[in-house]
């Protein structure tokens, strides 16, 4: 958590983890999110379905996405979050990502983020973009509007 | 992979095409369960004091927690059975959501979805389906919006 950190463009953040992904996670993940594909669970439904294996949910990379920048970020307000799953994920994954600063608005003080998410194998899964606002900044609208 | 006939014709007739509107609400038990399982320990995620504390009505949910919304509203499926296809035949190829007011625990949301494009790619081989979803809140006011991705693989026949 960076309470009184002066971003540049540049820096980069990091998922504090790497988040494995069990069979156990993804069949909760699938159960609170009211997702009940069968390929998230059984090698046999993902292989019906042309998959190679049972596959983990692409938006849990987005998710981690998420929660780093909330973490990192805790002074400014998330606007809008975009991820492209570029690779599938699979039980046993583990993830790792990072965050890097793009470009800040010299006036409006607004930062854009690219994300990237990577498997163990180094095989990236997820890019992304994320743009955020400094809460109290004009025209940020602040926690709740 | 999907055998169907698809053409330019039925894409051009679901473009634009809007769902009835559906409405949800948001548990604390599942937000607290979904930041739980994404690792997120944020206490405006779980402790509705430490939330009302920080500004919010109550304890608000994960940034990505407007997917699910959607999902157990059941309208995960609409667009593609449109197409004769179902979700299991399908990659979440893109998301993103363009967020306006919070989402927290108690709110009752009223939700639309669209077909935002339907386009072929990959010489044919692949079918991605654009729908959008927008969420209000109680207040009136625009909650979220969200554009997702859905990818379908092809095998297509003569046409």
């Amino acid at each position: 958590m960076n309470l009184e950190r002066k971003w540049a463009i540049g820096d980069t953040v990091f998922l504090a983890v790497p988040e494995l992904l069990d069979s156990k996670r993804i069949a909760a993940f699938g159960e609170v999110c009211g997702d009940s594909s069968p390929t998230h669970l059984t090698d046999a439904a993902a292989h019906a379905a042309n998959y190679p294996r049972a596959i983990a949910h692409g938006i849990l990379g987005m998710a981690f996405c998420g929660r780093m920048i909330e973490q990192e970020f805790h002074d400014y307000k998330l606007l809008t979050l975009q991820a492209r799953f570029v690779a599938m994920t699979f039980h046993g994954d583990t993830l790792s990502g990072f965050g890097t600063i793009e470009a800040i608005d010299t006036e409006t003080k607004n930062m854009r983020l690219s994300l990237i998410v990577s498997n163990q194998r180094e095989t990236i899964v997820l890019r992304g973009t994320a743009t955020l606002s400094e809460l109290g900044a004009k025209g940020s609208g602040g926690r709740q509007q | 992979m999907v055998e169907i006939e698809l053409s330019e014709p039925l894409y051009r007739s679901l473009i634009g095409k809007r769902y009835p509107p559906f409405t949800v609400q948001i548990s604390a038990a599942r937000v607290r369960k979904y930041a739980e399982l994404i690792g997120d320990t944020g206490r405006v995620h779980q402790d509705s004091q430490a939330a009302r504390a920080a500004g919010y009505r109550d304890i608000t949910a994960p940034p990505t927690f407007g997917f699910t919304l959607a999902l157990l509203a059941g309208q995960s499926d609409l667009a593609l059975a449109d197409l004769g296809v179902t979700v299991n035949e399908t990659l979440h190829g893109e998301h993103r959501f363009d967020y306006f007011s919070p989402l927290c625990a108690g709110d009752v949301l009223t939700g639309c979805q669209w077909i935002e494009d339907l386009k072929e790619k990959k010489g044919g081989t692949l079918l991605f389906l654009i729908t959008g979803f927008e969420l209000n809140n109680q207040l009136g006011e625009l909650a979220l919006r969200m554009i997702q991705t859905s990818i379908v693989p092809l095998n297509r026949r003569a046409r």
